[in-house]
């Protein structure tokens, strides 16, 4: 099975045996909690594009490993080709979820670790890349979410992780056995975690030789005896339990975040890919947050698209859609969103080959992409916000709508153009509010800012990348500078 | 033996127009006709590169020599279409290609 349909995929999570805590209490169906549901939806669209003849050129890759078709979440990049159908297919995902839809994370984590394993057994003649591929096999072979885990909780910023008060503050090994290695810390914001079946583990940070026990990446079922799982909020997240599907805003989608907890967990030396070589660390680290900062001149994009014709819905809504500074705020936004997907091409397009044979991105390019991703978004929000009105956010419910007595006035004092139900105009505007200040703003806002490096993160990058010392070099050239 | 024509898909990322019915027409075409309509595939008598925009990624990532009409967002083989009437330009397209091939002298 190369492809798993999107019922197998969800039986497929109804047989796992994941350990959840929601709002203080172990979640017995994390697929049918309502809170959690839509997330997994979103997944589950990644499977059903994947079946779609008019979406397979993006959703699916020919894999280098088995000549199969395999879903491109599995597949390493080939060629620039395959970095730039990348980026136009988590584009058209974020199009048809207006959410998260998690699985970038294990792509971008198996890209990374691809790699940087084979460079590393280069080196020091280490045993890990053969190790990756077969694992990389199975998935392919099963296609399997897997949640790329990189974050910690990190503690005190000021201390690096073997100096942490608590040593369980990073991710590390705690005992090296004859058949494997036991960890034991956490991964905190991890995406998409609760709909995943694998999870590859990577370090968070360059390390030195006094943090060789944190420099440490594996691969484990999401199940694995000692993980568990504490379930992020999110805005508006209880609106869920309500039963309505206007409120919501996005009733179907969404995304989610995690807290990993490993206690004592057991990993074979087969899914150990890196145990102690902390001078590989940084490499995997800026690899995977390269590639990271790639996915989200597409992601990002989709969901804008649905924030702009959202906005623009609003505006004819209205009606006023023919005013020309709400024209010029559509097109404000337009324009900042496909300078994002502009980054997004761009850094793909510019790749090249690493030693493995896996393509990377350039990572200046996907930098500056990322860096732009954290401005953005909140720009085109604003907008969106501003053309939507403050009804977005003092508008009855949707109780109130279906009132018998006082959905009447509802309906009648919230109407705009007189041919649009009211009913349509307070959907347009929830999921204004659910993009912009709900459930979905933290996919769409606050980790723009935050999700693969906050914005100094990226600073530091571009100054390493940003070659300074030939820009000094052309502008003597012109001014006549001879020294 | 039953001619076959391929509508190779764009991943659909960002369409201009409407793929779906564009596509519709032509198997419409084909069921009518006789003509067998396969999906993606390099393999057949006639290739519909099928685009949402003016990127062309359905043609602009394959390698073929087949004969073939390129739609990339409101035209057709470069030559601009409304889209309305893309369908029906995109049929006749495949009928000419079909009646000329009827007409060529057997080698």
């Amino acid at each position: 099975m190369a492809l798993k349909t999107p019922q197998q995929y969800e039986e497929s999570l109804r047989k796992l045996n994941l350990k959840v805590y929601l709002q203080g209490e172990l979640v017995k169906n994390p697929v049918d909690h309502p809170i959690i549901r839509p997330s997994m939806n979103s997944v589950k669209a990644t499977y059903e594009l994947a079946q779609d003849p008019q979406y397979e050129d993006l959703m699916t890759a020919t894999s280098h490993l088995t000549g199969k078709k395999v879903n491109r979440f599995c597949h390493l990049h080939q060629n620039t080709e395959d970095l730039v159908k990348k980026v136009k297919m988590q584009r058209l995902l974020g199009q048809k979820t207006a959410a998260c839809f998690q699985r970038c994370v294990g792509m971008d984590a198996i890209n990374a670790v691809d790699s940087t394993t084979f460079e590393m057994d280069q080196k020091l003649g280490t045993p890990y890349h053969e190790r990756f591929v077969k694992f990389l096999r199975q998935m392919q072979e099963e296609d399997w979410t897997v949640d790329g885990a990189m974050t910690d909780p990190k503690g005190d910023r000021g201390l690096s992780p073997s100096k942490q008060a608590d040593p369980d503050l990073f991710v590390h090994v705690v005992e090296k056995r004859k058949d494997g290695i036991v960890v034991c810390g956490a991964k905190a914001h991890q995406t998409g975690a609760i709909n995943s079946h694998w999870i590859l583990i990577m370090p968070t940070i360059s390390m030195t030789k006094e943090d060789a026990d944190y420099a440490v990446s594996f691969a484990a079922p999401a199940d694995a005896e000692g993980i568990f799982y504490i379930y992020g909020r999110q805005s508006c997240d209880t609106r869920k339990l309500e039963g309505g599907d206007i409120d919501v805003g996005n009733k179907n989608y969404g995304g989610h975040e995690a807290l990993m907890v490993f206690d004592n967990v057991f990993i074979p030396w087969e899914n150990v890919f890196m145990c102690g070589e902390y001078e590989f660390s940084g490499m995997l680290v800026e690899r995977f947050a390269g590639y990271h900062r790639q996915s989200y001149g597409g992601c990002k994009v989709g969901v804008g698209d649905v924030l702009i014709g959202a906005a623009a819905l609003a505006a004819d809504y209205n009606g006023a859609n023919k005013a020309s500074h709400l024209k010029d705020k559509l097109i404000e936004m337009v324009h900042l969103n496909e300078t994002l997907y502009a980054c997004g091409i761009a850094c793909s397009a510019e790749g090249h080959k690493t030693a493995s044979g896996t393509y990377l991105i350039d990572l200046l390019l996907a930098n500056v992409c990322k860096q732009n991703v954290t401005r953005f978004p909140y720009e085109i929000a604003r907008l969106a916000e501003d053309i939507a009105g403050g009804l977005m956010v003092t508008m009855p419910s949707e109780k109130d709508l279906r009132h018998p007595t006082i959905g009447k006035v509802v309906e009648k004092y919230f109407k705009g153009v007189a041919s649009v139900p009211t009913e349509d105009r307070m959907r347009i505007l929830r999921l204004i509010e659910n993009l912009t200040l709900g459930t979905a703003a933290v996919g769409y806002r606050t980790e723009s800012m935050h999700g693969a490096g906050s914005p100094q993160a990226q600073r530091i990058m571009i100054s390493r990348q940003g070659n300074l010392e030939q820009k000094k070099q052309l502008a003597k050239a012109i001014a006549g500078i001879k020294k | 033996m039953r001619k076959r024509i391929s509508i190779k898909f764009c991943g659909g990322c960002n369409p201009r127009i409407d793929r779906g019915s564009v596509a519709e027409e032509i198997k419409r075409y084909g069921l009518e006709n006789g003509i067998e309509i396969l999906y993606n595939s390099l393999d057949a008598d006639l290739i519909i590169f099928l685009s949402g925009c003016s990127a062309n990624c359905a043609g602009h990532y394959c390698k073929s020599d087949k004969p073939c009409v390129v739609i990339a967002a409101n035209s057709i083989d470069a030559i601009a279409v409304r889209e309305d009437d893309l369908g029906t330009q995109a049929v006749k397209k495949v009928r000419d290609y079909f009646e000329r091939l009827e007409k060529r002298p057997p080698r």
